[in-house]
This record gives structure tokens, sequence and C-alpha cells, in this order.
């Protein structure tokens, strides 16, 4: 949790609390970037222009709004949109690499629970609102308000989206956990 | 309560939503029922491993890696403010900055191209129709008129587009002709002295040795010629062809102090217009012919209200120069001294004509 004094120093033009703030966030924002985007470099990319547009907007962050919320809808703006113009070639390619991988492990590992990369490799077949909420939800531990605050979506809205995240996770991994079993 | 309903609840139950009372109410039916119960055990497996995905970190500091476009900006962000300050002497007090926003920085550069186009635009038209200059005044009237609006024209667009003459279609720019000619004047001087040797090359040499006269004056800075709110060449060149541009011209160099006054007061003026043109190049017509013709008549009527004979002369002079200029004065073209505001019916009549188009943009 980032310190209120921290954020009112920096937007009052302290540039070291600035930069410290940004410390404090990268991690979570890097986070968030790589769980949607699925992808090292972009998620480097996605995060380092989400930080320079906080270091520029600090200024126009207001305190009725949670600062995390503030910094990860930044994140997750640059993000769907940089999902949207890379998608057809990067998803492809990881696509059909984590699936060969998956082979190998799924029989050993089948009773203890999901393999972490089907997980990652499905939350990558997710819509791009969906696995948004999934990543908030679960790598930022957010509650629905924090969710809807930072999507600008309605509560009901971002339920759904979970919900039917969840339920559609839950399909797909069960779909690899049978192709594992019988193959 | 029916499974759809539970499926909820679970999910809910997963994102600690629920009540005590709901939490109870779940359970007792997954109790009772195996497929809810299957549903659930899965969820809560995925849910759980969610939960436990690894934490990612950036392999090296992100902060650190872009420390350098964050200095970047913060200097873009400081040279910002500088180039403002460099920017303000330029602007005479008596402006209205303070009631406008600053306008882009853009917008200013592209004026003060546009007006080093305007400016060498001036030049070169000063240069051609220097060539005319024996016709007889009362022609040279309608073509100066003519020609004036034209080069506004072009002065406008060439602001835009440094390129060539555009169709003098555009009439509705004799104001903002005006403008830039003005500005033009406050900001470019030394064009006024590289207009003499240009003018120099003209048929007549006695002419263009007035005219250079003429410019230096307007070097030295209180110059008269400057005070009418258009091109002070075009005044300089009916000094040329008129009858008492000769006395005037002598008058000028030893009138120079006296000319101070209102010179000085003009000067603010044009500071005024220049501040509008550089900073709203938009405005409205009528705002900027305001000052402009306040400006003209009470130089005018201070230059006509002289009693020294050779201030008489020079005033003489100027409301020529103006006149000329504008539209032109019977008194005057026949030679005789225009006594101003009051005296010259026609010549307010005149300023009215022109002042009158200006607001329509005729």
């Amino acid at each position: 949790m980032v310190e209120q004094g921290l954020i009112r120093a920096a937007q009052a033009g302290d540039r070291d609390a600035l930069i410290t703030l940004l410390r404090e966030i990268e991690g979570h924002v890097y986070k968030t970037a790589f769980y949607i985007l699925h992808n090292e470099q972009d998620a480097l990319d996605a995060s380092q222009e989400a930080l320079i547009r906080v270091y520029t907007k600090i200024g126009s962050y207001e305190e009725k709004a949670q600062f995390k919320t503030w910094v990860q809808r930044i994140v997750t703006n640059i993000c769907i949109d940089k999902f949207r113009r890379t998608k057809p070639t990067v998803s492809i390619d990881e696509h059909e690499m984590v699936f060969q991988d998956n082979k190998h492990n799924v029989e050993r590992e089948v009773m203890s629970g999901y393999l972490a990369e089907d997980i990652r490799e499905a939350i990558d077949q997710l819509p791009e609102h969906h696995r948004t909420v999934i990543v908030l939800r679960y790598l930022q531990d957010f509650s629905y308000n924090e969710i809807a605050d930072c999507l600008d979506l309605p509560l009901n809205t971002v339920k759904s989206y979970l919900f039917r995240a969840r339920a559609q996770l839950q399909n797909r991994l069960q779909e690899y956990q049978k192709g594992g079993v019988s193959g | 309560m029916k499974c759809a309903e539970v499926m909820e609840w679970m999910h809910r139950y997963l994102d600690h939503d629920l009540s005590q009372e709901e939490m109870i109410e779940m359970f007792r039916h997954i109790d009772d029922c195996p497929s809810c119960a299957e549903v659930f055990d899965r969820l809560t497996m995925l849910s759980r491993q969610l939960e436990e995905l690894p934490d990612v970190k950036p392999p090296f500091s992100l902060v650190d890696s872009i420390l350098p476009q964050l200095e970047q900006l913060d200097r873009g962000v400081r040279e910002e403010p500088v180039m403002v300050g460099s920017e303000d002497p330029k602007i005479v007090p008596f402006t209205r900055q303070s009631t406008r926003g600053k306008k882009p920085k853009g917008a200013s550069i592209a004026t003060r191209t546009g007006i080093g186009a305007a400016a060498a635009a001036v030049i070169l038209l000063f240069a051609i129709f220097n060539l005319p200059e024996s016709m007889p005044g009362a022609d040279m009237d309608q073509a100066y008129n003519a020609a004036g609006s034209e080069a506004s024209s072009k002065m406008i667009t060439g602001a835009a587009d440094n390129a060539a003459p555009a169709d003098a279609g555009q009439n509705n720019s004799t104001d903002g002709g005006a403008e830039i000619f003005f500005s033009e004047q406050a900001t470019a001087e030394p064009n006024a002295e590289e207009g003499a040797p240009l003018n120099s090359t003209g048929p007549a040499a006695g002419d263009s040795a007035d005219v250079a006269d003429n410019a230096d004056g307007a070097d030295a800075g209180p110059a008269p010629a400057k005070e009418p709110p258009a091109t002070q060449a075009p005044s300089a060149k009916r000094n040329a062809t008129a009858p008492p541009a000769e006395n005037s011209r002598k008058a000028s160099s030893g009138n120079n102090d006296r000319a101070a006054d209102p010179a000085a007061q003009s000067q603010i003026f044009m500071g005024m217009v220049q501040e509008d043109a550089a900073a709203d190049t938009a405005a409205p017509e009528e705002e900027f012919a305001g000052p402009e013709r306040s400006g003209a008549w009470s130089n005018g009527s201070a230059a006509c209200a002289g009693s020294f004979p050779a201030f008489m002369v020079f005033s003489g002079w100027t409301l020529y120069g103006r006149a000329g200029r504008t539209a032109g004065c019977d008194l005057q073209r026949s030679g005789r001294r225009c006594r101003g505001r009051t005296g010259c019916a026609e010549f307010s009549a005149h300023r009215r004509d022109v002042g009158l188009r200006r607001v329509v943009g005729g």
C-alpha cells in the first residue's frame, strides 16, 4: 500500500518522492502487464509506458479514487491497447509453444490440480476484459468495487465478467486435463 | 434453492462476498447436490491456484530504465517557461493578455514565420511597384488600394504557405493584411533599411533617395511614418511622388524629437496591435479597427495642432502619407495641407470608409 503522504509530496512537485513512488508501484505494474500480455517484452514496454504516464499525469490524480486503482487503470488501458495491436502474431506463437510443453507434463501432474502453465495458457485465451478482470482479482487482489473503479465498469458487469471468466477457465482446464488423461 | 443461483453464490463465496447466512445456505445445498458439489470443488481448486500464480518481477529496474526519458520530459517542461520568458519583452504592457489565455507556442511561431514571409513579400512588392512612380497621384491611389489589398491577401496566405502568391480572392483579408503589415514594421525594422537599396534601383534617383531617407528615419525608431496603421513603405512611396514630400523630408530630420511623442504613442498602439496579431490572429475585426483608428487620429490631431511651421509641414507629410495609403484625401492630393480629423471631412469619411470595410471584411 502506497503511503498517502508520498503521493501528496509527488503531486506537489517533489521529484524524489515521485521517483520513490514509481519504484514502489513498478512491481505491481509489471505483474499486471505480464499476465495480461503473456509476453515479457510486451510487458516491459507496457510497464515503462505506464510508469511514464504516472510520472507525467500525477497531477491529475484525485484522492477520491484509490491510488492503486488509478495506477492499474493506466496499466490495463495500455495493455488492452497493446493487446489489440499485437494479438494476431503473439498469441498464436505462444499458444503453440506452451501447448506442446503441456502434453509432456499433464499425466504426471493431473491429480494435483491444474498446471500453472495451463492456467496461464487458459487465461491467455480469455477475451481481453475477462482476462483483465481475472488479473486484477487474483494478481492484484482487488475487490469487485476496486475492479469496477479501475475499469470504469458497473459492479454487476464486473461480477458477470469474473464469473464467466472463471467458468471459462474451469471448462478449458478441464478439457486440458481430460486430453492429458486420455492421451 | 436452485443450482443456477447456487452457482453464482459459489463465485461470490470465492470472492469473499457472501454473508455468514448465505454461506450456510449454500453449503446446505451443496451437501445435497452432488453436481453442484463437484463444480464447487473444481472452482475452489481453480481459484486457489489462481491465487497462487507465481509473482513475476521485472528482470531489471523499470524506473531506472526510464530515468533518462523522465529527465528529458522534465527538461521539456522546464524549457517551455524559458521560451515564454524570452517572448515576454516583445509584448507591450498595454495588452489584453491577462484576459486572454496564452496561445499555444506553435501558433506564435507560425505567426512569426508568417511575419518573416510577409516582410519578404512586402519588400518584393515595393520593389515591383516602385516602377510606376511617375504616374499621377490620383491614379496611384487606386493602384495603391488595389495593390494594398492584394498584397494583404497574399500576405495572409503567405503566412500559412511560404510559397507563392495565392489567389487574391480572399478579400476579407484587408484587415488581416494590415495586421501583418503592422507587426512586420514593429519586428522587422531591418527590412525598412533593406527596402532602401531595393528602391534605389527604381527609375528616379531623387525619389529613391527620398525613400532611403524615410527608411533611415524608420530605423531610428521614432519615425512618424510608422504610426499609420499600415505599411510605411507605401506612404514613403507616396512621398516620393508627391509635392509636399519635399518639405516633409527636410522637416522630418529636424523634428524627430517632436515626433517622439506621437510616435511613442503609436508604438504603444502598435504593440497592442502586434500583440493582437501574435496572440490572436483571428481577433474580431472591430477590436482591431478600434485602437488602430484612434491611434491614427490622436496622432493626426496632435500633428495638425502643432504651431511650428516646420511641424505643420511635417504633420502634413504624415497625414498625406496616411491618406495616400488609405483612400486619399483631395486636400492633400491637390497639394494643400490637411487639418486633421475635424478639418478634413473627407479624410474622416475616408477613414470611416476604410474602417467600415474592415469591419465587414469587404
